[in-house]
């Protein structure tokens, strides 16, 4: 397939597609079931096209993709009904109002609030900063719209045509002619006027914008101004057909992915054509197959329905062509994680089991339960380290794999035993996540996330709904035994888990000091320079891969074995999401950030429970009981003044206290300082030093200048 | 932050069946309380229209079994000589739905004021804890209930089988106000003043279906959301239908956030479909029958569990749901005057939450639950123990909360055999059948013979 | 034979043609020179000759073999190493680890030790002269000493073909001084070296053969005597400025 050029590929596709319609009309129900189906398919996709445009927008001006577009088209659509029928404007001036007015301003206070900090982060940050975008926006809406019955109308409510055997609504025809509109509309702004190019100028190089007379800051807040009025266009459009609910509405993007990635993130008309694709392919297997009731070799083909729209994702990014290694040159990101010693690293392990085995002592049982939870998550995010920490690869399967752990353990302790499981645990995850890389080996960045992400969902819709895997719902998870100790005590549990997240963290840390850890490094600072010293990318990518997935599998394992029970909704893939912004904030590139991770998100809960019956009492109910939603949002949104992570600041402060305490008064930074020609700017005037470093590139003679008159 | 596990959680909590007709869930909306007819909301302290209060003494037609007394001892595990221990569960603090089930916590409140407000279970006031699942924390609230409380009282979480062997392995005692999984509703030590037994299931509204649209009845269609819980629901119901006369032309799963209904309601107008049931959400139903519409499909009956018995659903659906059917077991908000123990209910709880207060089908169920556990409880006198409690709650074989809800037998987990059909009417409910009180008849239950999973047991 | 060889590669994007018929000759034991004003399609021939580009047509062949499609860590692993115009340094690790992972990976094909390998990655560092810094990371480095680097790091696999885009940019006119030293050092152990750079006269001074792109097409060719008074280049490229 890589081998065809563009037009081969567009050749067999088309083929391909006239092809399946004839095969439908002729042997499957006549022309008229084909158009019905058809339509219906061209309406859902016209969905599926507009909420994507909003994405490619935001991408194309931004670099950024923002994993909150959903959340603000659900928070737009909440907006409306909120102008609309609670307070009774009039449509058309609502409409305005909230599309012309409060989402761009929204948008545009996103920007320069929070995106403009994040200057120079990895991609991974900026990811992750939108899905804590994407969590605060969920908790916005929980607090200024508890759960209550609204209706919204469609517009043109009652109005329809008829076409074959059904009714099309006016609403219906209304989405596909604005998703016409949008896509022609948007190509046209962004490729043919000036402040649409100064968009996406800003993209490629903001400084080099500004040389040329842009004004970024002001582009950029444009750009998410008016991202952020076409999710709201997207939302207000969709609301009447899944109702006022905050998370559907939210969600209902992931099924868009695909066709912004089918006009690879910058063809509007392209994305346009793919929402379409995913439209009538839904509508086609929904109505030509009959997927419920059938069965394959035992597994039921009931849950592939839900998950065409990611399956299109995974092939549509699998058939891209293969980006080649790019040579952007080294991107100064601003994290730096310093790497532990490996004494450092047992004897933080060390300390870890000795607080535990006191904690476990002294604990209520609640609270061993909660730290329990909070130690398997903090191995779940440990297996990130490896992944996005060294080796800058993003994914957003963590959970999914952790669920094939959970369900190995389950099958194989009880013949083989518990402790065979847990190995078995780690060899499911492990294979499954080196099989899912190999794909999806060419891909990086966004798509390689978006790709894990396809592979999450699925697993989430197909297999996980099968009976054999998580039986009527949930499922026991046994502990592990070690030689012969048994782990039904959960204070024992407990400090169990601590020793196994000692011994996973140092291997980590051990991994990260071998070649292997330096090797992940350096792909990720530069893959091609990796590549041109003769390293095999795919066989590094797959082993990190498999190796992450492994101790997701084990962590997995862990994790039901605190409850006993974990049901197939513990490892949705919206489930990864706060496990990646955890992992992120606690510091993704540091074990210690991986368990401040882990236990930050178990105890944000307790936040939330323990305060609901204070908050009753003080004013600001609704946000404390909140809490545990909205704070990992702001959390996450704070990263963009600390890429490194909370654990990196802890650390930092605990080895300059420990200075200090040692010498008695607190000492400069050892470090050099950053070096003053990457410091130099245009926005600034330049330090001395600074000027003297470009005096000295440009090779002139700081004597001979003073010398001179200028 | 969560699609399905919000979802399922509200799906789940949708599916509260309890008395094989479901429940009434709790989503946070001004629930079942139609200004007109309500007395409690208002917050007055004064009744109905209409003289529709309990007797001094009297929880509608039960003498009350709260008072004073002079019990002493610290018999059991959270029971002193003044207070008694006891822990309502809830969902309110869900990430992903919000206020889940908050119903439950202020009708404990509200019970536990009112109980101590007349001294108390002999004497002994209740000492509520109010805990909260958040969905996925059942089993660490349950851990907690071990800990201190007497008896778990009231409450239910929607993924309750994840610490329903918990509970038995500590030895609490759960007078619950709803259960979900089979491994809670089948479970030892679980009593419900309406149970909510796995393999029943009340088929009166079907019977009644059966006799005034049997053309309706041979061309059913259910449509569930593939979740575990809904499919569970649905499969059950089309057994037990299926049992009296019905003939289920058309069983569809649909996907939660489904944006194109048309080819189900297409399939449905093809089959002949005059009698649709729906296992799920109501904003999922919404869409449903804003398609159904759309495509000028109208079915003869639409039947509903008792999940929909909230004026969210009809708020949000306007026009479309009119003359949809729902079927409940508890006495209606709706009924002028109202039962007189339905309106004491409703007296203390907007008392105790003021304008927070959230009537519900469920606060009525926990309320019930509790006058059950004092009932019980104060039968054991001063020796108040938990195993006094089982012995004690194992003869009560006929329980109705004084008026609250149809009788139902706790003792043995048997469903009630009565039912009410409530119609959508403007934006609101009106009884459909009967007029008033409740259609009885041992008839309406059925036995289910599918395998629909266990009870957690004390072998176990 | 020239160890390196470029026949006629021609690289299109879409309309526009960045590279058009380039033949190179590399020899061992010499420095080929690459120069010619911005723009004119240097850095994308290196990028097909180390198979980070794919050519539209033409071939690319190494001690005779055609390498033209194979892939980039092939051909290094068969001797072709290179810097880049843009640092590519790992900049998170420090110079000797930046180092030590070009050893490593040579190592993992080519076999040795540990012992072995970090005495390779000493002599490289000593003989690029940064010694000094070995200790460092890498993004606290001045641009110049990074060049460096990856001039050490790509020594460090064993290479038979150096490729050099740009190494001197940023390097004073005393580290050009020891660089020059270096390059003849380097080619006189038999290594053949293609250079690309907009220092002139380190041009001049240690290439033997240079060849001149404008446009992306080949606009002279010879010795430094012959490209400094050929009319074409001195009109596309060098101006009347030499001297």
């Amino acid at each position: 397939m890589s081998r065809l050029g563009d037009t081969g590929r567009w050749g067999v596709g088309l083929a391909l597609g006239v092809g399946l319609c004839g095969y439908l009309i002729a042997f499957q129900g006549g022309f008229s079931d084909w158009l019905t189906f058809t339509i219906l398919g061209i309406t859902t996709g016209a969905i599926y096209a507009i909420a994507a445009s909003g994405l490619v927008v935001t991408y194309t001006t931004s670099g950024i993709f923002n994993f909150a577009q959903g959340a603000f088209g659900m928070l737009g659509a909440f907006a409306y009904w909120q102008l609309r029928y609670d307070w009774g404007w009039p449509a058309p001036i609502a409409l305005a109002a909230i599309l012309l007015v409060v989402a761009p301003l929204f948008g545009a206070l996103v920007e320069r609030v929070i995106m403009r900090g994040l200057e120079g982060v990895s991609e991974i940050t900026s990811t992750v900063v939108t899905i804590g975008l994407l969590a605060m926006a969920i908790g916005i809406a929980n607090i200024v719209w508890p759960p209550a019955g609204r209706r919204v109308d469609q517009f043109f409510a009652g109005e329809s045509v008829t076409v074959g055997a059904i009714n099309v609504t006016w609403h219906r025809i209304v989405i596909v002619v604005v998703a016409v509109a949008v896509a022609v509309g948007l190509r046209f702004l962004l490729y043919r006027t000036r402040s649409g190019v100064a968009m996406r100028a800003v993209v490629d190089d903001r400084s080099l914008s500004q040389l040329n007379g842009g004004n970024p800051g002001r582009s950029a807040m444009l750009s998410w101004g008016l991202g952020a009025s076409l999710a709201a266009l997207s939302g207000i459009l969709i609301a009447p057909l899944l109702q006022l609910s905050v998370l559907p509405l939210t969600l209902l993007i992931v099924n868009a992915y695909a066709a912004a990635m089918f006009g690879r993130l910058k063809s509007l008309p392209l994305t346009f054509a793919g929402g379409l694709v995913i439209g009538i392919a839904e509508n086609y297997s929904a109505n030509y197959l009959d997927l419920n009731t059938t069965e394959v070799a035992g597994v039921s083909l009931a849950g592939l329905q839900p998950a065409i729209p990611v399956i299109l994702l995974f092939l549509i990014l699998i058939a891209l062509p293969s980006e080649r290694l790019r040579t952007g040159g080294v991107q100064r990101v601003r994290e730096s994680a310093r790497v532990p010693t490996m004494r450092s690293a047992l004897l933080a392990g060390g300390a870890l089991v000795v607080v535990t085995i006191a904690a476990s002592r002294v604990m209520s049982t609640a609270n061993v339960t909660r730290l329990s939870l909070g130690l398997a998550t903090a191995v779940i995010i440990l297996s990130l380290v490896p992944l996005v920490g060294y080796g800058g690869q993003i994914s957003l399967a963590a959970m999914t794999f952790a669920g094939l752990g959970a369900f190995a353990m389950v099958k194989v302790a009880d013949g083989p035993g518990p402790l065979v499981g847990l190995l078995a645990a780690a060899a499911l995850a492990a294979v499954v996540g080196a099989v899912i890389a190999l794909p999806a080996l060419r891909l990086a960045g966004i798509y390689l996330a978006l790709a894990t992400a396809a592979f999450a969902v699925f697993m989430e819709k197909f297999i996980f709904t099968q009976s054999w895997f998580f039986g009527a719902g949930s499922i026991q998870v046994p502990r592990p035994e070690v030689l012969g100790l048994t782990f039904d005590d959960d204070r024992s549990y407990l400090v169990l888990l601590s020793v196994l997240f000692a011994l996973l963290g140092t291997g980590v840390v051990w991994l990260r000091r071998g070649p292997f850890g330096r090797r992940l490094s350096a792909m990720k600072d530069s893959p091609a320079a990796c590549a041109t010293l003769g390293l095999d990318l795919t066989r590094t990518k797959v082993g990190v891969f498999a190796f992450s997935a492994g101790i997701a599998g084990i962590g997995g394992a862990l994790f039901g074995g605190v409850s006993g029970s974990v049901s197939s909704e513990t490892f949705l893939f919206a489930q990864s999401l706060p496990i990646l912004l955890m992992g992120v904030v606690g510091g993704i590139a540091l074990v210690s950030g991986a368990l401040l991770g882990g236990l930050l998100l178990q105890f944000f809960s307790t936040v939330g429970e323990n305060f609901t019956l204070l908050a009753s009492a003080l004013f600001v109910g609704p946000l404390i009981t909140n809490f545990a939603l909205v704070a990992p949002g702001l959390i996450g949104i704070l990263l963009s003044r600390n890429p490194d992570g909370l654990a990196a600041d802890l650390v930092t402060a605990v080895a300059r206290a420990g200075r200090w305490v040692r010498e008695g008064r607190s000492r400069p930074e050892q470090d050099t300082g950053p070096d003053p020609l990457d410091t130099a700017t245009f926005e600034r005037p330049l330090t001395p030093a600074e000027r003297a470093a470009v005096d000295r590139a440009l090779g002139l003679d700081p004597q001979e200048l003073a010398r001179g008159s200028a | 932050m969560t699609n399905r596990r919000g979802i399922v959680a509200l799906a789940a909590a949708a599916l509260l069946v309890v008395g094989a007709c479901g429940t009434r869930v709790e989503g946070g909306s001004d629930a079942g309380v139609d200004t007109a007819a309500a007395s409690g909301a208002s917050g007055d302290a004064a009744t109905a229209d209409g003289g529709s209060q309990s007797e001094e003494g009297m929880v509608g037609t039960l003498p009350t079994p709260c008072g004073d007394g002079d019990a002493s001892g610290a018999t059991d595990q959270g029971v002193t000589d003044e207070s008694i221990a006891i822990s309502t569960i809830a969902d309110p603090g869900a990430q992903a739905t919000p206020g889940l089930n908050l119903g439950v916590h202020q009708a404990m409140t509200a019970f536990v004021e009112y109980c101590n407000s007349l001294g108390g279970v002999n004497g002994r006031a209740l000492d509520l804890t109010l805990l909260d699942a958040a969905l996925f924390n059942y089993n660490q609230v349950v851990q907690q209930a071990c800990e201190s409380s007497f008896a778990m009282v009231g409450g239910g979480g929607a993924l309750d089988e994840t610490g329903a062997q918990t509970m038995v392995d500590c030895g609490l005692v759960d007078v619950a106000g709803f259960t979900i999984s089979p491994e809670k509703a089948e479970s030892d030590r679980v009593y419900q003043p309406l149970p909510n037994a796995t393999y029943q299931f009340n088929v009166g509204a079907a019977r009644r279906i059966v006799e005034e649209h049997p053309e309706a009845a041979e061309h059913a269609a259910i449509i569930y959301s593939n979740l575990p819980v809904t499919q569970r629901q649905a499969d059950r119901q089309v057994e037990a239908y299926e049992q009296v006369g019905f003939d289920f032309v058309y069983e569809q799963a649909a996907e939660i956030g489904e944006l194109n209904w048309t080819p189900i309601v297409v399939a449905m107008r093809d089959a002949g479909v005059e009698y649709v049931a729906m296992s799920s959400t109501f904003e999922e139903f919404v869409n449903l029958q804003n398609a159904m519409a759309e495509q000028g499909f109208e079915p003869e009956v639409v039947d509903l569990e008792a999940n929909f018995y909230d004026d969210a659903y009809p708020e949000t659906a306007g026009a479309v749901a009119d003359g949809s059917t729902v079927r409940i077991t508890t006495a209606p908000f709706e009924d002028d005057p109202q039962d007189p123990a339905l309106a004491l209910y409703l007296d203390w709880l907007s008392q105790t939450a003021g304008a927070d207060a959230k009537p519900a089908l469920l606060g009525v169920q926990a309320f019930s639950a509790g006058l059950l556990f004092a009932t019980a409880a104060k039968a054991c006198g001063a020796e108040l123990t938990r195993d006094c409690l089982v012995e004690q709650l194992d003869q009560v074989t006929e329980w109705d909360g004084g008026g609250l809800h149809a009788p139902a037998d706790p003792a043995e987990n048997l469903i009630t055999e009565c039912f009410i059909q409530m119609e959508v009417v403007d934006g609101g409910f009106a009884r459909a059948f009967p007029d008033e009180g409740y259609a009885c008849d041992p008839e309406n239950v059925v036995e289910l013979t599918g395998d629909y999973g266990e009870g957690a047991s004390e072998d176990g | 034979m020239a160890l390196l060889e470029a026949r006629g590669i021609t690289v299109r994007f879409g309309g526009h043609v960045a590279v058009d018929a380039v033949d190179l000759e590399v020899e061992a034991g010499a420095v080929t020179g690459l120069i010619g004003p911005n723009g004119a399609g240097k850095t994308t021939t290196f990028n097909v000759l180390t198979g980070l580009q794919e050519t539209t047509a033409g071939q690319v062949l190494l001690a005779g073999d055609d390498i033209t499609r194979l892939a980039t860590h092939k051909r290094a692993r068969r001797g072709l190493a290179r810097t880049f115009q843009k640092l590519e340094v790992f900049s998170s690790l420090t110079v000797w680890d930046n180092v030590l992972v070009a050893t490593e990976i040579h190592g993992s094909f080519s076999g040795g030790g540990r012992r072995h390998h970090e005495r390779t990655v000493a002599a490289v560092i000593d003989r690029v002269g940064l010694g000094a810094v070995a200790g460092e990371r890498v993004d606290s480095l001045p641009t110049g000493q990074c060049r460096l680097v990856e001039l050490a790091r790509a020594l460090a696999i064993e290479p038979r073909v150096l490729l050099l885009d740009e190494p001197a940019s940023g390097l004073d006119d005393g580290e050009t001084r020891q660089f020059a030293d270096l390059l003849l050092d380097l080619v006189r152990d038999g290594l053949a070296i293609l250079m690309v750079e907009h220092d002139v006269p380190l041009v001049m001074e240690v290439c033997e053969d240079i060849s001149v792109l404008d446009f992306g097409r080949v606009i002279a060719r010879g010795t430094p005597e012959e490209i400094q008074s050929n009319q074409d280049v001195l009109d596309a490229y060098l101006g009347s400025e030499l001297g």
